[in-house]
């Protein structure tokens, strides 16, 4: 038994029905209303035993909805026992008493013996207790299902019986007769179990009454049928026919049952078939909804003013908008000025001219949020002809990151491209060079000019050497680029020092005077080849450039350290660059001062290059006398300050 | 028309003195002057006009192209003969240079005197 089963007013309202019907037929035994019995004697036709049964069926009913297992298993198996002893005294002709046993009758009506409930009454009882009572096993609903199925039946034959005035349907042996009101009893019952068997399905249910009411109608069609057949022989219809006698009148009414069952069938058929197409549209149409809603592009809809007729929950989230507030209004809304300008005249074209300049091609167009915001986004539109109209469907896709990426390519590219042609250039120009001094060395050695020959070799070697700068150089850019290493932590200060002793070689490094003021024990954590390369970098061209006139070369290294950022800034009063040079004084092979020193115009390039890969910047400040470079970068954290953060 | 001077605009020592040596050498009575940047270069030229300028491309603070640009917007005369000498072998470079009606040579580096025998030729018409 499955007691969430009977939960719900249905069970309560059978259980209730019954139990009054039961309990009115008990009240008239007791009382023993003789009017009764003379004026209405079929409501007696409902035995004592009968009544009593009902009442238990009815209230196992309401108990198994509040969950009183043990009472509903205790009315049911009284009622069974009652139900069985019945029958069995039906089948074997003997006499155990049961009939009378609560109540001696005192009127015999539609009985074989005094009290004695009808056999296909007992049936039902007998059924319908099972069903009530079933544990839940395997199965169980099923059986529900055919023991309500049985019940139902012949309830339904007995109450058509009566309507139609067949006895045969209700008086199954004899005068034994299931009264009208048990049979409405049963009919509540019987439903109540298909109901409880069908569980949540209520197209179960609707099979298996309207099963059990044409089987019930069949029955009744083929007693009516059986009864008029043998009335037209008893009374011999139609004399003078012959030996044949005709049965025109019965044959009438079983051929036009069964016309009348088939249409009734083709009829329940139909609404089935109707029922399942409609069901699977709905599912249909979900299924559609639930892939247009949960889609990653945009798709919105517009008819062919432009007025958007639908949008999905990607574009709200694209555009910034709600679906309210862009259903009913033109799609140019969604477009930045220079694109719905001409979206009007684009439709009309169309339609004028059916030359489609986006309508099944697709293209990169931009789109406009509600905050004003202009994105690229890739668009697809489809014309959808339908019965009731045309409108077009678009599917729209932000592509900003695609562009970003396409954007940083371009400029790697660009770079690239640049880095090639310079090197190309810069790496033949030495080697064109040599080639000059070489001949002009074998033109000295013919001349025997000993003296020019020999400051000739010595530019040959300078030329050799700037060669060998240059290709380091390159080789430099390319490691910086290359080179993968990891994050450590770094003692500004400890940096600074090396750098200055690894270059003290340098030629003028004794000339300028370095004076550092670096916050004491500043730290940060990034790559320590790179980060040694800016300094070092920083620290050469400001030795390298000084102003040769000026009494006192000077470089002042500088920190600074605030909300995560370390900055070091190199000021000198050198050289400075020249101010047509300034705006790209980051560029790949700009040498400013070649007079000066031979550089390979990539050290700032390199510079800038290693201080982006370590995620800070580098800026150029020029000033009244010599120049500014400063280098900002994010201070990190080290594992430990990341695992105490509030150390 | 004689050459008599050349201007020689180049940023490199050597290729200075490589220049120099050839153009000596082909004509001891040519006289040159050097100028290392562009910029130089239109100092010089305001001062005085040679017969021809060797113009290298890539040099520090203004390049070859940059020179020729401004050369042609500020110059109301131009010397007759501009041959550009460059280490660079590409095509870009060569047609970007041919754009200056007054540029007549395009050589690669270094400077030789089969070189000088072409611009003076030019020159002589």
């Amino acid at each position: 038994m499955n007691r969430n089963l009977y939960r719900g007013p249905a069970a309560i309202g059978i259980g209730s029905v019954c139990v009054m019907i039961g309990l009115t037929v008990i009240s008239l035994w007791w009382l023993r209303l003789e009017q009764v019995a003379q004026k209405a004697p079929v409501i007696l036709a409902m035995q004592f035993n009968t009544a009593l049964c009902l009442v238990m069926l009815g209230l196992s009913f309401i108990l198994a909805a509040y969950g009183k297992t043990l009472l509903v298993y205790a009315l049911t198996a009284a009622t069974a026992l009652v139900a069985a002893l019945s029958l069995y005294q039906d089948l074997s002709g003997a006499t155990v008493g049961v009939d009378t046993l609560f109540n001696t009758p005192f009127v015999a009506v539609g009985t074989r013996a005094p009290g004695r409930m009808a056999p296909n009454t007992a049936l039902c009882f007998l059924l319908s207790a099972i069903g009530i009572a079933l544990p839940r096993i395997r199965y169980a609903s099923q059986a529900r299902l055919a023991l309500g199925f049985i019940v139902l039946g012949i309830a339904t034959v007995a109450l058509l019986g009566y309507a139609v005035q067949i006895d045969r349907a209700h008086d199954w042996f004899g005068p034994a007769r299931m009264s009208p009101h048990t049979s409405f009893g049963f009919l509540l019952l019987g439903g109540g179990l298909i109901y409880l068997g069908a569980g949540r399905s209520a197209n179960h249910v609707r099979l298996t009454i309207a099963g059990a009411a044409i089987l019930a109608y069949l029955a009744v069609l083929a007693l009516t049928y059986l009864e008029f057949r043998a009335q037209e022989m008893r009374l011999a219809l139609y004399p003078g026919e012959g030996q044949q006698t005709l049965h025109t009148l019965s044959t009438l009414i079983l051929v036009s049952g069964l016309i009348y069952l088939s249409l009734a069938g083709y009829a329940f058929w139909y609404s089935q078939r109707y029922r399942r197409s409609a069901a699977a549209l709905a599912a249909s149409k979900a299924e559609l909804a639930g892939i247009i809603d949960n889609a990653v592009d945009g798709i919105v809809s517009i008819d062919t003013g432009g007025t958007i007729l639908s949008v999905n929950p990607a574009c709200e989230k694209m555009f910034g908008y709600r679906r309210d507030e862009m259903i009913g209004r033109n799609v140019k809304m969604l477009m930045p000025r220079h694109y719905s300008d001409h979206h009007d005249s684009y439709i009309a074209n169309y339609h004028r001219t059916g030359e489609a300049k986006i309508i099944g091609i697709g293209r990169e167009m931009e789109g406009l949020r509600k905050d004003g915001s202009v994105f690229p986004l890739d668009l697809a539109v489809a014309r959808i002809s339908l019965a009731n109209g045309v409108f077009y469907s678009g599917i729209v896709r932000d592509i900003s990151v695609r562009k970003r990426a396409e954007a940083q390519l371009l400029e790697a590219n660009g770079e690239l491209e640049e880095f090639a042609y310079r090197t190309s250039h810069d790496l033949r120009s030495p080697i064109a060079s040599s080639l000059g001094l070489v001949r002009i060395a074998r033109d000295l050695l013919e001349k025997d000019d000993h003296d020019m020959l020999s400051a000739t070799l010595r530019r040959l070697e300078t030329n050799s050497e700037r060669l060998e700068a240059l290709i380091q150089n390159i080789i430099a850019v390319t490691r910086s680029r290359l080179l993968v290493e990891d994050p450590v932590r770094l003692s500004v200060d400890a940096v600074i020092a090396e750098t200055r002793d690894g270059l003290s070689h340098l030629e003028g490094f004794s000339e300028v005077r370095i004076e550092c003021d670096i916050e004491p024990g500043l730290w940060l954590v990034c790559k320590p080849v790179k980060f040694r390369m800016i300094i070092a970098s920083l620290l050469s061209n400001a030795i390298k450039y000084r102003d040769p006139d000026e009494a006192e070369p000077r470089l002042l290294i500088s920190t600074r350290h605030h909300s995560g950022t370390v900055r070091i800034a190199f000021i000198d009063n050198g050289l400075g660059i020249p101010p047509e040079a300034r705006p790209m004084v980051f560029g790949m092979f700009r040498r400013f001062h070649p007079d000066r020193a031979f550089g390979s115009g990539l050290g700032l390039y390199i510079l800038k290059k290693s201080t982006e890969a370590l995620n800070g910047t580098v800026t150029y400040e020029a000033l009244e006398k010599g120049s500014s470079f400063a280098v900002e970068l994010p201070q990190g954290e080290t594992d430990a300050d990341a695992k105490h953060p509030g150390r | 028309m004689p050459m008599r001077n050349i201007l020689v605009v180049d940023d490199d020592d050597a290729d200075q003195f490589i220049c120099e040596y050839t153009i000596r050498k082909y004509d001891p009575s040519i006289e040159t002057t050097a100028a290392f940047n562009g910029r130089e270069a239109l100092e010089i030229l305001s001062r005085k006009t040679p017969d021809a300028i060797i113009l290298d491309i890539n040099m520090p603070i203004m390049n070859g192209f940059e020179f020729l640009d401004r050369y042609a917007a500020d110059f109301d005369h131009h010397v007759p003969v501009v041959a550009m000498l460059t280490s660079s072998l590409l095509d870009q470079d060569r047609k970007r240079a041919a754009e200056y009606y007054f540029v007549r040579n395009y050589f690669e580096k270094p400077l030789t005197m089969e070189h000088l025998d072409l611009m003076r030729k030019v020159l002589e018409g």
